[in-house]
């Protein structure tokens, strides 16, 4: 059986949030989700762990936490519960244990967004450490972004060609440490992700996207030890063409640089 | 020129020529006007006349044909409300068929129909139509005219000679099912019944001392049905429904409570029945009390403990207490002329059918329990057919010579009032990866129609019509559950409800509210399938699909 999970359950109102786990940008709650839960194993440490919810951040990824801009505060709300959940329950239901709750009304009125509210939890996971808690902290240079791109490029090629193997090894720690997180096994977890990916790469209708580096928005994460490559739109920059039901599926990266290299640790 | 007779000769002065040729001209014109404007029926002075009698010297024609209608008092009294309306006929009413006279004025030209309403020959209010012959000139000496010629429809000619005045009741078509239970609306909407045709004529000699004779003058009476209907259906409620379904997330077990009020138009029953089921589909219990509008009425009790049993019943009467709280929910009274009518059930019985509604709303709501494994709860409050609905029809006489088709017919309905809320949980397959959806929330609203038509005047237009819309909106939210590492990342709001069309009418077939399309717009999530580390996806998934609950329903 599946240990017990660390879910965040997010409620918004009248505005949009991004919530981060260790600095790390876990999702994104917008006002026509109204709600999201999402699962946190995978990033919590050993020691303090800050939750944190970005209201209304900047009007794209990299600047999600310094574009200043004043709007009106009134019924703008977001509300965190952080929970233990064992399988198949919800934070709230009959056998979870709160761990956290906290959130964040704004005054009313023109108010300076974004707005933070963050809260700390002493945790010992039975999982962990994460190869990211040991990466370099990088610095956004243009080395750096040169570096990335190298990366985004070569994932999306991958995927390109149809590659299951050459898609795996790019993010492979992390494939492996979010099985170990949600205590998965690793090879189980390999295996449906191969058939997940083959099923897209045998629909006629696949394609990659071609990579617009006009979206490219890079930013430094986890206290500056993972660089995200993401989008202006705060989706990934890798990702397909829409099939034939106009769906598309996004391939999310984030690096950070172990024993000297970039590797995709999230 | 050459004469070869008379030899040569001079031909006239040009001027003479001229003034020859014009007279010649004048004269044939005026030979022309003559013959043309000559009388087709002049004075006779020698031979037979047209009836065969040899002339006399006496001329022998008419003026005009009086139609002069009459009711009883009875029938004034029988009238709908006891109020005649302004634009309606008064009585006595004298119409003049005159030759040259107008279409849509008195005096009527010849051969203009009259209109006039009346009832059938067991009814003792009576329409009754005086004949009467205007001379111009002393008729006939030997009494052989004026001839009066009277022919019902359908039954062969009365031909009076030598009578001037005749007075006669006049009545509407007969029908099979006069003073028998009415089968079918048809029965009480006379709109289709059609009318009784008199055919009349008046006829002498048409001989007058110079100008146009008259001769004869014809009218048609028609008799148009005279009852005055009247409907009026109040309902508290048709049907009423509440019910919760919950099964345990764990064990699966599935619990079940309902209970259903219908009204039954018949005899003013009601039933009421109450049950629990248990996942095993072991009845636990059950009751069901029948009661008449006085209260009175016995209760049934079972209690039953496997699957299939019988298990132990018992009767207990209920006079007064419980079922005294079970109300009437349901009356509606048809009238004639005023008087109700007993043969009313035929006619209510359409309404009934209205029930199928409830059973095709509560399958939409209740087929999402058939997606859900991961655990649902339905709670189902709903009440059909409330309001009123009253209408009143029946011909009319016009100011004029014409009777129209009027009615009335105010509409004021709640079709239906619904009141769901619902938990439930669906499971579904993304590229391989098993996603857990929750989706909860209510739907409530209700579906009202408001509508007023009438024909108060010839007019207006035959038929009545007035359209209407009605939705009743969902505020569901779904939410992803997390497994392990996937989630589904929703849109907080999913697209649900129902949605009507129709529209209430008056047309050939009689006064009705159609509901055209009862539509359930189904369930569709849309959001995010994750699987951490690995990929997201768009989602787009039918819970529901949309369906059509009814389609084309008319009531009554």
């Amino acid at each position: 059986m599946s240990r017990s999970s660390v879910l965040v359950d997010v409620s918004v109102e009248g505005c949009d949030v991004e919530v981060y786990v260790n600095d790390v940008p876990l999702f994104r709650v917008t006002t026509a989700h109204e709600s999201g839960v999402f699962p946190a194993n995978h990033l919590i440490v050993r020691g303090d762990n800050v939750f944190e919810v970005l209201v209304n951040p900047g009007s794209h990824p990299s600047v999600a936490r310094t574009e200043k801009r004043s709007l009106p505060g009134e019924g703008v709300s977001v509300r965190v519960h952080v929970a233990l959940c064992p399988p198949g329950t919800s934070p709230g239901d009959a056998g979870t244990t709160t761990l956290l709750r906290f959130g964040d009304v704004a005054p009313d009125g023109p108010t300076e967004f974004p707005r933070a509210a963050r809260a700390a939890l002493a945790m010992e996971p039975e999982y962990g450490p994460w190869a990211w808690e040991r990466a370099d902290v990088l610095t956004l240079d243009g080395a750096l972004l040169q570096e990335a791109t190298k990366y985004v490029q070569s994932l999306h090629a991958s995927l390109a060609r149809k590659s299951f193997p050459a898609f795996f090894a790019h993010n492979e720690v992390a494939h492996v440490e979010v099985a170990s997180a949600f205590d998965v096994s690793a090879a189980e977890r390999r295996a449906s992700g191969e058939a997940a990916l083959n099923e897209t790469f045998a629909d006629p209708a696949f394609g990659m996207a071609p990579l617009v580096a006009e979206q490219f928005d890079y930013r430094l994460v986890a206290n500056g030890r993972l660089i995200d490559c993401v989008a202006k739109d705060w989706d990934a920059l890798v990702r397909t063409l829409p099939d034939g039901e106009g769906h598309v599926m996004r391939f999310p990266i984030m690096l950070g640089r172990v024993d000297g290299s970039l590797r995709g640790l999230r | 020129m050459t004469d070869t007779v008379r030899g040569t000769s001079n031909a006239p002065p040009a001027q003479q020529r001229a003034a020859a040729v014009a007279t010649q001209t004048r004269v044939q014109a005026a030979q022309r006007d003559a013959q043309t404007n000559l009388s087709p029926a002049p004075t006779q002075s020698t031979g037979t006349l047209p009836c065969g009698l040899p002339i006399t010297v006496q001329p022998c024609d008419l003026k005009n044909l009086q139609v002069k209608e009459r009711k009883t008092a009875r029938y004034e009294r029988a009238r709908t409300g006891g109020e005649s309306e302004a634009d309606e006929r008064v009585l006595p009413a004298d119409f003049e068929i005159r030759t040259g006279g107008g279409r849509d004025a008195n005096p009527y030209d010849n051969n203009t129909v009259i209109e006039v309403t009346g009832g059938i020959a067991a009814d003792s209010a009576k329409t009754s139509i005086e004949l009467v012959i205007g001379e111009d000139y002393q008729f006939c000496a030997r009494s052989q005219h004026p001839h009066l010629i009277v022919r019902p429809e359908g039954a062969p000619a009365q031909v009076m000679r030598g009578v001037k005045r005749h007075t006669m009741f006049v009545y509407r078509r007969p029908r099979v099912t006069d003073g028998a239970d009415a089968r079918n609306f048809l029965d009480v909407w006379p709109a289709r019944w059609g009318f009784q045709a008199y055919f009349v004529s008046a006829e002498v000699c048409g001989a007058r001392r110079g100008g146009p004779a008259v001769r004869s003058q014809h009218t048609t009476i028609r008799v148009y049905p005279n009852e005055q209907w009247e409907l009026e259906i109040n309902a508290p409620s048709l049907l009423s429904l509440s019910g919760r379904r919950t099964t345990d997330r764990r064990t699966g077990e599935v619990v079940r409570s309902s209970e259903v009020q219908v009204n039954l138009p018949r005899s003013n029953m009601t039933d009421t029945h109450t049950r629990t089921t248990n996942a095993s589909g072991v009845r636990q219990e059950q009751s069901r009390a029948y009661t008449d509008n006085r209260g009175a009425g016995f209760a049934l009790d079972r209690q039953a403990s496997g699957p299939g049993a019988l298990g132990d019943q018992s009767y207990r009467n209920i006079d007064g207490s419980p079922a005294g709280e079970l109300r009437t929910r349901f009356t509606a009274e048809l009238k004639r002329n005023g008087v109700a009518v007993a043969s009313l059930q035929n006619i209510v019985a359409a309404i009934n059918a209205f029930k199928d509604l409830e059973g095709a709303v509560r399958s939409a709501f209740e087929a999402l329990s058939a997606l859900s494994r991961v655990g649902w709860t339905l709670d189902f409050g709903a009440e059909f057919f409330t309001g009123t609905f009253k209408a009143t029809w029946g011909f009319k006489e016009w100011t004029d010579r014409r009777v129209f088709f009027s009615y009335t017919l105010a509409v004021h309905i709640v079709l239906f009032k619904l009141r769901v809320s619902l938990a439930f949980g669906i499971d579904m397959t993304v590229r391989g990866y098993g996603f857990v959806a929750n989706i909860e929330g209510k739907v409530e609203g209700m579906l009202s129609v408001g509508a007023q038509l009438e024909r108060k005047k010839p007019q207006d237009p035959e038929w009545g019509l007035a359209r209407y819309k009605g939705d009743v909106p969902a505020t569901l939210t779904a939410r992803g559950m997390a497994i392990e590492e996937r989630v589904l990342s929703l849109r907080g709001s999913v697209e649900t409800g129902l949605e009507a069309e129709g529209k209430v009418v008056v047309d050939q077939q009689g006064p009705a509210v159609l509901l055209d399309k009862l539509e359930f717009k189904g369930v569709l999530l849309k959001g995010r399938a994750i699987v951490i580390s690995y990929f997201d996806v768009d989602v787009e998934y039918r819970a529901v699909h949309k369906r059509e609950l009814v389609t084309n329903k008319r009531i009554p």
